[in-house]
């Protein structure tokens, strides 16, 4: 996770959603289909969690006064509608459930004009940056996990989270 | 004796190196996209194909689970295993591996066939078809591995 640590990029929560800042679609994340590469959505769900991680405590600061980091353990995207230059887009960050050393968050990558262009589901993990191991959470952090998930638990789950991979015959 | 597909060997570049001072996570997509783009010459469907500008391929899913970190100036291999093949799209699982040897990540993606006409998902020709067949009867004989299909939960 790359955790932007600019106080300023702040989150606000639309039709149950708690949505990020605009992002753009940079001119060499476009491949030979001429629209975006199905890489880049991931640098957009990573850059478009930031709000969220900030949100928890999850900042430059936790990881410099704490010795502790978060590091991603699963990633999944789910690819709807074909990005191009010029496109903004937001990004939700919803959490799904909190255990006592990761935690479960699904985001939808949102068209200014109001289409879902991407979704994805993760599974982030809390690490001593030290030791290089998963370590539980601090009380303060699981305390502010699970005061997001009770907020979060008041929306609709979508209906993707979960599913299993494959192909229509 | 069968062995899934090797892509040629990756380096990282340095501006994919995050604040934790490892491989970012978004990146680790770029380098299976590109094991992807080679292992799809096997069946017909690299630049060649997709250059003439009438068909292609577009990602449906993909999901990245993340084994170990990366640091720069490692180099890594991107294997390919088909899994499932339908007349649209096809499933396949790969592995980044360390040229130490060690598995960094695994991947697992549904790759569609796109008539740019529409765009809209397209039946594949019957040679590239024969070809994505005659793969998945050979990486057949091939264990799938266990995490493929899991779904995505925290351990408590």
């Amino acid at each position: 996770m790359t955790h932007d640590p600019q106080p300023s990029l702040t989150g606000e929560v639309i039709e149950n959603r708690y949505l990020g800042v605009e992002m753009e679609i940079r001119p060499e994340w476009i491949d030979f289909n001429g629209h975006l590469n199905m890489a880049y959505y991931g640098v957009l769900f990573d850059t478009g969690s930031n709000h969220g991680f900030r949100a928890l405590g999850f900042g430059a600061d936790y990881r410099e006064s704490h010795g502790f980091t978060t590091m991603t353990a699963d990633f999944r995207i789910r690819y709807l509608r074909e990005l191009h230059l010029g496109d903004v887009v937001r990004c939700s960050f919803r959490v799904v459930k909190v255990g006592t050393r990761a935690f479960h968050y699904c985001q939808e990558l949102i068209h200014r004009d109001g289409w879902i262009s991407a979704t994805a589901e993760t599974v982030n993990l809390h690490v001593d940056m030290k030791a290089r191991r998963v370590a539980p959470y601090t009380e303060a952090r699981k305390l502010a996990l699970q005061a997001m998930a009770a907020e979060h638990a008041k929306w609709p789950l979508p209906d993707w989270v979960g599913l299993p991979l494959g192909v229509r015959s | 004796m069968t062995e899934p597909y090797l892509s040629p060997p990756m380096e990282l570049q340095p501006d994919w190196i995050d604040q934790n001072g490892h491989l970012n996570m978004a990146y680790y997509g770029v380098l299976f996209d590109m094991g992807v783009d080679e292992a799809a010459r096997m069946f017909g469907l690299g630049w060649d194909y997709t250059s003439k500008g009438t068909h292609t391929t577009y990602s449906a899913e993909f999901r990245i689970r993340y084994v170990r970190e990366l640091h720069l100036g490692s180099t890594v291999r991107a294997s390919f295993r088909l899994l499932d093949v339908g007349p649209k799209a096809y499933h396949f699982c790969q592995e980044l591996i360390h040229s130490e040897g060690w598995v960094a990540a695994t991947g697992e993606g549904i790759s569609l066939h796109i008539d740019q006409s529409g765009p809209k998902v397209a039946p594949y020709p019957a040679e590239v078809k024969a070809k994505l067949d005659e793969v998945l009867a050979q990486h057949a004989a091939l264990p799938v591995p266990d995490w493929v299909g899991a779904p995505m939960r925290i351990r408590k």
